[in-house]
């Protein structure tokens, strides 16, 4: 009876474990994309954010154009690529540094006017005061086109968010780890045997493979994420590039911990082999 | 039981076990976050499409194959398919006015994607044929440039993927881009209204815009079939 329940025991603890190895190294990847800058910034250059953003820029410029006297060459070479991505990189930077500072487009705009008139005077054009107001109000839509496609939305609410959230799954990192620590010292201190806790410790670490491997197999083969409705190019690319590369975070891990078994397998085997020639001798 | 059988079972239980953890822990992971989840998961279907998203600027024709000559040009009334009615970002026509040297490939919707290419349909409005307002938007630079030079009594052909119509102008009103007065969509005759940027030739935005009115004059009337 005693023997039946040790069992019993031995295996909740198993699970125990396996719950809370798969929680951590969750937490683990949280900590690793959704919170770091670096990844998301990652994400920016993998999905040429900043080439798709200047694409959908240039579409807005060009049309202002149209109806300005100004042609679509002039808005290709207007706004250079390196200040586009400076400034993407800069939004980003205000998102993860809990900078409260809202982007700063005067500069932007004191360019483009300058760009504008110079344009003007290189075609040898004379400008009345109403064009001058006209050149002005170009200025200022071309300027909120930029904020526009630039601008990360709600980004002083999500960067307060993100601080808060950071902090406090960073805690729970350590927790978990702890709590991993304890779960596995408890575990194989029930195991009646050498063979039994490395049984347990094997069921816990495949448990937590099939946990954490099944659900992303089966979104990458269902393949829907491709099917995402978002209309612009530039985030559809950018949110492609982050899920994939989530995904792959995930699946190294995974590959971790099937090393890992991998290791406590042969080792089991090994262990039962030298104990079958003991006992054989 | 033997000593071999006992291995085979020990085994089999590696196996069994981490399913049986997969399925337990799938279980109580959806059991505790089912509730939490479950209006997220309802909204699936709105972000997940049939298909992927397509970028490229590629433009769907629906005139250019037409035989203009063989649409039909009187004032009946014609039933038209589904695949005739055009959709947004779609050419479906060609706006012609000869006093003024307009000839403009005629799109549905006015955004800046079809107002590069040519003159927009307002999707607000109507559609030629649909016996009520029609609003086109052109760029005062490029197919617009001209507008200004139409006089009261000009011909505008408008020949779609369904019919051929005809108006007449009978004035223009230059005015602001905040005057709502310069258009009525609420009107039950049909009527055309075109309108651009005005100076024509000015640089830099401007709030003023050049409106074009038009009677209609000759076009199939439309039974749009479903």
């Amino acid at each position: 009876m005693l023997k039946a329940i040790g069992t019993i025991f031995s295996y909740l603890l198993s699970f125990l474990f396996c719950l809370l190895l798969t929680l951590t190294v969750l937490v683990g990847i949280l900590n690793l994309t959704v919170f770091s800058e670096e990844f998301f910034r990652q994400q920016i250059d993998r999905s040429n954010y900043s080439e798709n953003t200047m694409e959908t820029l240039q579409e807005s410029l060009s049309s202002y154009g149209l109806v300005s006297g100004f042609d679509a060459a002039f808005f290709r070479k207007a706004v250079p690529i390196d200040t586009l991505q400076a400034e993407i990189y800069r939004e980003v930077g205000r998102l993860y540094q809990s900078d409260s500072k809202k982007m700063d487009t005067d500069q932007f705009r004191e360019d483009l006017l300058e760009k504008l008139y110079k344009n003007v005077e290189e075609r040898g054009l004379e400008i009345s005061e109403q064009e001058k107001e006209g050149i002005a109000y170009l200025a200022d839509l071309s300027t909120l086109a930029y904020y526009n496609v630039v601008s990360i939305p709600f980004s002083n609410q999500i960067s307060s968010l993100l601080q808060r959230a950071k902090d406090i799954f960073s805690t729970i990192f350590r927790i978990l780890l702890a709590c991993d620590l304890a779960a596995l010292i408890i575990m194989l201190a029930a195991g009646r045997s050498r063979r039994r806790k490395i049984d347990l410790v094997i069921n816990s670490i495949a448990g937590s493979i099939l946990l954490l491997g099944a659900p992303t197999l089966a979104v990458l083969i269902n393949g829907s994420l491709k099917n995402i409705a978002l209309s612009g190019k530039a985030i559809y690319y950018f949110s492609q590039s982050y899920i994939s590369s989530a995904m792959q975070v995930i699946w190294i891990y995974v590959a971790i911990m099937a090393i890992a078994w991998i290791c406590i397998f042969f080792y089991r085997l090994s262990y039962v082999g030298a104990k079958k020639r003991k006992s054989r001798h | 039981m033997s000593r071999t059988s006992a291995e085979r079972s020990s085994v089999l239980n590696l196996i069994i076990t981490p399913i049986s953890f997969f399925i337990l822990g799938a279980g109580i992971v959806t059991a505790v976050f089912l509730p939490i989840a479950s209006p997220f998961l309802s909204s699936v279907p709105l972000i997940i499409t049939k298909e992927p998203p397509v970028f490229e600027k590629r433009v769907n024709d629906i005139f250019i194959n037409k035989k203009v000559e063989e649409l039909p040009a009187t004032n009946e009334l014609i039933e038209v398919p589904p695949q005739e009615i055009p959709a947004q970002g779609e050419r479906y026509g060609q706006l012609t006015i000869q006093s003024a040297g307009i000839d403009a490939q005629l799109f549905y919707g006015d955004s800046n994607q079809e107002l590069s290419q040519g003159v927009g349909t307002y999707a607000g409005a109507y559609i030629p044929g649909a016996g009520r307002t029609i609003l086109l938007a052109g760029h005062n630079n490029t197919d617009f440039h001209t507008l200004g030079e139409v006089q009261i009594g000009d011909i505008v052909s408008i020949n779609t993927s369904y019919g051929q119509y005809k108006y007449k102008i009978i004035d223009t009103r230059l005015t602001t881009d905040t005057d709502e007065t310069a258009y009525d969509f609420s009107r039950t005759d049909e009527n055309l209204i075109m309108y651009t940027c005005y100076p024509f030739d000015t640089l830099g935005l401007t709030p003023q815009r050049y409106f074009v009115y038009a009677e209609y004059i000759s076009g199939p009337r439309l039974e749009l079939v479903y």
